[in-house]
């Protein structure tokens, strides 16, 4: 078992930029990986399985959304140690009824990722 | 070889005995001579075509084949004695046999030859038998006379009768001899009956008795020669194939027979056997005939002996002054003193005192005359017992060797005790007639009761009427009342007298353990107490206690007597008390009462007729029930009566009966002949007419009452002249008034009415009425606690001999429910008439019964279509219906109609205009249906929807943009400002980044355009909407 590792998922550049920004100011040796699709971040986890991530995933992204995605990883048949954040702009409330489907869903946070939440997750 | 052996034919075949030669392996004949044809009488080739079995009887075969069986084995045969054998005709003949084996054509055979010897046999035979029965009559001579010695003839019977029987084989002897023996004695074979039947008492049924004695010699007769159909029938019930009967009549007064039965059917007699029979008989018939005279000896001797010994007279000889010379031995029977003990003795000391001094002057008198009978008097027994006696004394002083008075004496205590028993009877008997009230009979009862030998103290207890108690009525000694009859002990005695239903005895001691008051208040005042049931049958209608101080033992007779008298009295006095308590009813009883004779003629009357009609007691007895009946209504009585007489069944009659001063009495006559009495019983009740009506009336009105309380009536009436009203319990009930607290003055009343309907209440109503004499209102009434209630009043007003109203009565009955019901209904019709016309939509009513359908008119101008028509798939609506939804629409409706327990039917169609433009309506009903599921009645409305259909297409259509909107913001438009948002974040936490102030504005920049994208995005749509 590795140090763990953050993955930012999110086609939108700049929140990639911003939330990383974030983590590196608090936590300057966090590793940080960014993806804006989903499909890559999949692929990612898939080939370095033995890592614990602590991934921050977006919603409403082309190709694969956030649901995909959640829905990708349920199918998988191996042991993963994910630790998942849904980080979205959407302050719809059936978006809020879905997560709770989730079961690998640890919280839905609503976009911009607050410090405070940053440091509570890394300092305990 | 050839020639020898033709001589030996020869021999063989003329020799004088019958001969042949059979076959010892097959006992077959293979040759027989000529004798042997002639004397057997079967041909030679019947003979050759039988076995040696053949010529035997079947008793025979197994002594032949004992006998071959010896030649075949070459042992020595036995042909001494003689062998049975049977001729073809089935004459037995008995032959001697002489054999020898030989070889016959090859096989192992015998010669034989039979010498026929049944003469000799049978003469021999007969010798034999003759002797044989010498030797059983001399044997039965032997029993008879050992048996007579002793004088049991019976059992010389029964010991000659088994010796005979056995030797004889019969089945039984039996012996009448009426003089001796009553019934028929018999002995049976033991082969043939039980151990116990062989020697027994039987009887003959008497015609058979008669029929056996009427043979006046031996004789011997076979079941199936017998016609006489009483013996046949006996032998073929006791399985006798033969009998012989012997008379015994040497004796003209004294017949009897013997009877000898056999059941072994081959048996025959011969007349050596029947004379056997005779023999025996004789023999027996002595013997009986002796035994007869001994008896009648013994008898003679007997009689002597008791007159003397055992009799009850007694025999004394006394001197002058009375003393005994001689006593009889009957002295022990009779007075349990013997005779020795008298002699010496003066006879007056045996006799009772009080009866001693007027014997004396007998005595005297007896010494000069020849005879004299004294009057009864009492003699001491050795118990200490008198006994009452009765003597005759002889003069016999002159008379050598006696010297002396005979003293013939008789016990007569038995029947002194008798007419002692006999004269209280006649005294109580006496006191039944002559008095009249029960108690002053038992108090006189009582008294004579205690005339009785060693009574002390009696007391007579009467069960009352119901059997709870006893009640105390009289006792002999006034004193008696401090021990005896009121106290708690005495009387749970007689209630246990009562109980048990004997006679029953307590000493004082076993009362004074079981009572302790009896001690402290009794004292010892007597020793022993009795007590008697009074019954009749099994009833005890009293009881009597009697207490003594003699013991029990010298109280014997006294109990006796008591118990019988008590007996015979009982019926009396439950009579009498009976009698008393009708006699009580009937002088009492405030209806009048007569008995009368089949005549009609007044045998008595009760107070209540003579007083109340005025007539003396000697008046009524001199008339008949019929004068004093109206002339006119005397036939009607008569038949009355006549017919009681007929029928002896209870009857009613009205009539009048005339007082003494001629008056007319309505009576109600019941009339009854009592059972087993010649007597009328009369009871009448006096029904004037007014009571009559009283009655009839109290009838109705009870009636009147019931059919009221049925209907939930209530019914009032008022006198005009008077302010309160009679209300009936119902009346109370309907208008929730109490009896007791309402009183229904006419002001009472219109309080009670509701004030909207006051106006009908008038008082004065009645004036104008007569024309109209009946009325009825519906209207409303108050009652208490707030509600109303809805009545209906039927008046009617009475009229009196003028013609003139004098009352108004009425019923009243309770119409709330109906009246509710109505409203309700009423109210429901009129809203239901307002929506047909009011609604905007089309309401439609079907009945299915008339099968038409009204609409309402909401919709015609809209649609052609008829307000009345039939009800059909293809009337004025349903054409208008698109011709797509028609068929569906009729199926859909057709359906809920033909489901029972569906009463609700909706649904959606199009209606076709006439410039073709499209209607939607829904149309919905609700069906009423019958029991069974049938459909009565169905209403229902059409809504025509075509506006809200409009409505709802747009709101569709806004309800997407709107969506879309919400999504928009939620989504798009929420992303470029987080995304600002998060920049501003880190500009404000970190003072920058790696990265310039300016690149980090063109981020924000390149956010709020995009931003603005969307603001023109949404405004887009929201133009949709308007």
């Amino acid at each position: 078992m590795g140090t763990p590792m953050v993955l930012l998922i999110d086609d939108d550049e700049i929140n990639n930029y911003v939330n990383s920004s974030i983590l590196h100011k608090e936590f300057p040796h966090l590793e940080i990986k960014q993806f804006t699709s989903a499909e890559e971040a999949l692929a990612h986890i898939l080939s370095n399985a033995d890592i614990p991530y602590y991934i921050f995933l977006d919603i409403n992204m082309p190709l694969m959304n956030g649901w995909e995605f959640l829905d990708e990883l349920d199918k998988l048949d191996i042991i993963l140690n994910l630790t998942i954040f849904m980080l979205t702009s959407s302050i719809d409330q059936a978006d809020r009824d879905r997560v709770k489907t989730y079961s690998r869903v640890n919280q839905f946070l609503v976009k911009p990722l607050q410090r405070t939440f940053v440091q509570s997750l890394f300092n305990k | 070889m050839a020639e020898a052996s033709e001589v030996y034919k020869q021999i063989f075949d003329l020799n004088p005995f019958p001969m042949w030669i059979y076959d010892l392996e097959t006992l077959n004949f293979l040759r027989v001579n000529q004798e042997a044809i002639h004397h057997y009488g079967y041909s030679e080739e019947e003979f050759l075509s039988m076995t040696i079995k053949d010529i035997r009887p079947s008793s025979e075969i197994e002594k032949l084949l004992r006998a071959v069986g010896k030649v075949r084995r070459r042992e020595a045969t036995d042909y001494d004695h003689l062998y049975v054998h049977r001729k073809k005709d089935g004459t037995i003949i008995h032959v001697k046999i002489k054999s020898r084996p030989v070889t016959f054509e090859g096989k192992d055979a015998e010669l034989v030859t039979a010498i026929d010897l049944s003469d000799v046999y049978t003469s021999q035979q007969s010798a034999l038998r003759e002797k044989n029965y010498l030797e059983i009559i001399d044997r039965v001579n032997l029993i008879v006379n050992d048996l007579q010695r002793v004088y049991r003839p019976l059992e010389a019977f029964y010991a000659a009768a088994e010796f005979v029987g056995k030797k004889l084989n019969l089945h039984s002897i039996s012996l009448n001899y009426p003089i001796l023996f009553g019934d028929i004695k018999k002995w049976t074979s033991i082969e043939d009956g039980s151990p116990e039947e062989q020697n027994s008492s039987t009887t003959f049924e008497t015609p058979l008795i008669g029929l056996l004695q009427d043979y006046k010699s031996p004789r011997c007769l076979f079941l199936e020669e017998i016609k006489e159909p009483i013996l046949r029938n006996y032998l073929e019930q006791q399985q006798l194939s033969s009998i012989v009967i012997m008379p015994l009549d040497k004796d003209p007064e004294r017949q009897g027979f013997l009877l000898v039965e056999v059941r072994d059917s081959s048996r025959q007699w011969n007349s050596q056997e029947i004379k056997l029979i005779v023999s025996i008989g004789g023999i027996l018939e002595n013997m009986l005939m002796q035994d007869v005279k001994r008896k009648k000896l013994l008898e003679s001797e007997m009689q002597f002996k008791t007159m003397v010994q055992e009799g009850t007279d007694l025999i004394a000889i006394i001197d002058a002054q009375g003393e005994y010379k001689y006593v009889s031995p009957t002295s022990g029977n009779v007075l349990g003193i013997e005779p020795e003990q008298f002699i010496g003795r003066n006879a007056f000391s045996f006799i009772h005192p009080d009866d001693a001094e007027a014997l004396l002057p007998y005595l005297e008198s007896a010494a000069q005359q020849p005879r004299i009978t004294l009057p009864k008097y009492r003699f001491v027994g050795n118990d200490g017992e008198y006994r009452w006696l009765h003597t005759i004394l002889t003069n016999q002083l002159g008379t050598s060797p006696i010297h002396g008075i005979i003293a013939n004496s008789w016990d007569i205590t038995e029947q002194v005790e008798i007419a002692e028993r006999q004269e209280i009877l006649t005294e109580i008997t006496r006191f039944l007639i002559e008095e009249k009230t029960v108690h002053v009979i038992l108090q006189k009862v009582s008294h004579s009761l205690s005339k009785l030998n060693g009574i002390k103290n009696l007391s007579l207890w009467i069960n009352a009427m119901d059997r709870s108690k006893l009640f105390h009525i009289a006792s002999t000694e006034m004193s008696m009342a401090t021990s005896l009859p009121y106290d708690h002990w005495s009387q749970v005695i007689a209630r246990e007298v009562g109980v048990v239903q004997k006679p029953v005895r307590w000493t004082s001691q076993k009362l004074s353990q079981r009572f302790p008051e009896f001690n402290n208040k009794s004292g010892k005042s007597f020793e022993n107490l009795l007590g008697f049931p009074l019954m009749v049958k099994d009833e005890v209608i009293g009881v009597i206690l009697v207490t003594s101080q003699l013991s029990f033992d010298k109280l014997e007779k006294t109990a006796r007597n008591l118990g019988i008298i008590a007996d015979q009295i009982s019926p009396y006095i439950r009579q009498k008390i009976t009698k008393d308590t009708f006699r009580g009813f009937f002088e009492n009883s405030p209806d009048f009462q007569c008995i009368l004779n089949f005549d009609l003629g007044f045998i008595k009357a009760n107070k209540a007729f003579s007083k109340n009609l005025q007539y003396s007691t000697e008046y009524l007895n001199q008339k008949s029930f019929l004068n004093l009946v109206p002339e006119d209504e005397r036939e009607r009585c008569k038949d009355f009566f006549s017919k009681i007489l007929r029928n002896r069944s209870p009857s009613e009659l009205e009539c009048n009966i005339l007082n003494n001063n001629g008056e007319k009495i309505p009576l109600l006559i019941n009339s009854i002949i009592p059972p087993e009495q010649d007597v009328i019983f009369v009871m009448a009740k006096n029904i004037n007419a007014l009571k009559t009506i009283e009655i009839r009336l109290q009838l109705a009105f009870n009636q009147l009452k019931r059919a009221q309380k049925i209907a939930k009536l209530g019914y009032w009436h008022r006198k005009l002249d008077q302010d309160i009203s009679t209300w009936s319990d119902s009346t109370y009930a309907i208008y929730g008034q109490d009896r007791l607290n309402f009183i229904p003055t006419i002001k009472n009343i219109i309080n009670l009415f509701h004030p909207e309907d006051r106006h009908l209440f008038s008082p004065k109503t009645g004036d104008n009425i007569p024309s109209q004499m009946l009325k009825s209102y519906e209207h409303r009434i108050l009652i208490p606690g707030g509600s109303i209630k809805w009545i209906r009043q039927e008046i009617r007003w009475l009229l009196n001999e003028k013609g003139l109203p004098y009352m108004i009565e009425g019923t009243i009955q309770d119409i709330s429910d109906t009246k509710v019901h109505e409203q309700e209904l009423l109210l429901s019709n009129e809203r239901f008439n307002l929506a047909f016309k009011a609604s905007n939509e089309m309401i439609w009513e079907l009945d299915f019964t008339t099968e038409t359908i009204i609409r309402g008119t909401a919709y015609l101008k809209k649609f052609p279509y008829e307000t009345s028509e039939p009800f059909s798939s293809t009337n004025s609506w349903n054409q208008l219906i698109a011709k797509e939804d028609q068929k569906r629409i009729w199926e859909s409706l057709q359906k809920v109609l033909s489901t029972p327990e569906e009463n609700y039917w909706k649904d959606e169609y199009k209606i076709i205009l006439d410039d073709e433009d499209i209607a939607y309506v829904v149309d919905r009903c609700y069906i009423i249906k019958d029991e069974d599921g049938k459909p009565l009645k169905a209403v229902g409305s059409v809504l025509d929807v075509t506006e809200s259909r409009k409505y709802l297409e747009k709101i569709k259509t806004h309800n997407k943009q709107l969506k879309e909107i919400s999504w928009i913001q939620s989504h798009e438009f929420r992303a470029p400002i987080a995304r600002i948002q998060g920049l501003l974040n880190m500009v404000k936490w970190y003072d920058c980044n790696d990265k310039s102030y300016p690149e980090v504005l063109d981020m924000i920049e390149k956010s709020v355009n995009e931003l603005d994208l969307i603001v023109h995005k949404i405004t887009q749509k929201a133009e949709i909407i308007k």
